[in-house]
């Protein structure tokens, strides 16, 4: 049975109400479980490669773009799983509040990915990244574009790109950029 | 990568205990893993709790956040106290766990929890200003609801909250006192 967290902090009855607050918020929660720290490492053996790389990418997007909506990410999950390395059919829309934060997420995993390799980066590499983030921008409630409407290739190659950088940094998977699709050219200047 | 994003102060918290530790898992020191779970689960747990309302939901969450820190271990520097990474790494799950928690349909009290409080029938009063408390705290925007929880539950300075909740320390003032001003009006007629 929990002990309440009151029962072990005596309290002068007649104490102030900011006292009274401030023993209520520094009283203890219910003791930890002896077995926690087992179950914990138990569960961390028990990740499997694909939740590890997911743990990264929740990492990486969390530290850049955080916080994250959860369909932002678990669509992305799902999409790997089932396809195994993306290719063109990952399709994940943004809300355009979202969107200054994946450019700077791409723009600086990219820069740091770069940086984990021990490898220069190229002159205007990131700046790149950021323009196809902003190419499939869709505002909520405005007509999508036509061109980008169900069109899975150009989302895609963007986390392609982030997915990429994420197992680069862990030094498991892709060991190189992804190319950039032919079909996002045209939209490029 | 959190510590990437913060001040350079490397030097001054190298020497923190925890930051010795997570030195020895970059090193492949398994055992420093469990040492800093088994340092850090409780205050853990405390935060948690206090913003799930749930044991249970608490002691999951926790578990990811030291998963999340083992993973980020190789990327490791110590720029800020630990204490300061931890709770960075706390505060993003748990707003995530906020969001899932609002798509459910119920709340998530464990039984057990229930039971244990209506078991135990010594001090009612005691009971009803815990649990008012507890219900006008779970009312507080997540932002006054961490800052006041890391003042004084975890005893970390505006600085330390300003980092984690990466915002100013006058934000964090701000955020202190309204939660306060709220609390003191939900328990003014019962305290």
């Amino acid at each position: 049975m929990q002990e309440s967290p009151m029962h072990r902090i005596p309290q002068p009855p007649t104490a102030p109400l900011d006292v009274q607050i401030d023993v209520l918020l520094a009283a203890p929660g219910p003791p930890v479980r002896p077995d926690f720290a087992a179950r914990t490492r138990a569960r961390l053996d028990a990740l499997s490669g694909q939740d590890l790389v997911d743990l990264e990418i929740d990492a990486l997007l969390r530290q850049r773009v955080a916080p994250v909506q959860p369909w932002f990410l678990a669509r992305i999950r799902s999409q790997l799983r089932t396809q195994g390395q993306p290719a063109d059919g990952i399709l994940v829309r943004f809300p355009a509040l979202l969107w200054g934060g994946v450019a700077a997420a791409a723009a600086l995993l990219l820069a740091t990915a770069w940086f984990a390799l021990e490898r220069p980066a190229p002159a205007g590499f990131a700046d790149q990244v950021a323009a196809r983030v902003e190419l499939v921008e869709v505002h909520p409630g405005a007509p999508e574009p036509p061109v980008l409407g169900d069109s899975l290739a150009h989302e895609s190659a963007i986390f392609l790109e982030i997915l990429t950088l994420a197992s680069n940094l862990r030094g498991t998977g892709v060991s190189t950029i992804a190319p950039m699709p032919e079909s996002l050219a045209p939209f490029l200047q | 990568l959190i510590a990437a994003t913060m001040p350079s102060a490397e030097s001054s918290h190298a020497d923190d205990p925890d930051a010795k530790l997570m030195q020895r898992l970059q090193q492949g020191d398994e055992q420093a893993f469990d040492e800093i779970v088994r340092h850090w689960q409780q205050p853990l747990i405390n935060y948690l709790c206090r913003s799930l309302r749930s044991y249970q939901h608490a002691e999951d969450v926790a578990q990811m956040v030291f998963i999340r820190l083992y993973k980020a271990a190789p990327n490791y520097t110590p720029s800020a106290r630990f204490s300061t990474y931890l709770f960075q790494i706390a505060r993003h799950l748990l707003i995530n766990a906020y969001r899932q928690e609002q798509r459910k349909p119920l709340d998530t009290v464990d039984p057990g929890e229930l039971q244990a409080i209506t078991d135990d029938s010594s001090d009612r009063r005691v009971r009803e200003i815990e649990e008012v408390f507890a219900q006008a705290l779970h009312k507080l925007p997540e932002n006054q609801r961490t800052a006041i929880l890391l003042l004084k539950q975890q005893e970390l300075s505006y600085l330390e909250i300003a980092a984690i909740m990466d915002c100013t320390e006058g934000a964090v003032k701000t955020w202190i006192f309204r939660a306060r001003q709220f609390l003191k009006q939900e328990l003014k007629d019962l305290v």
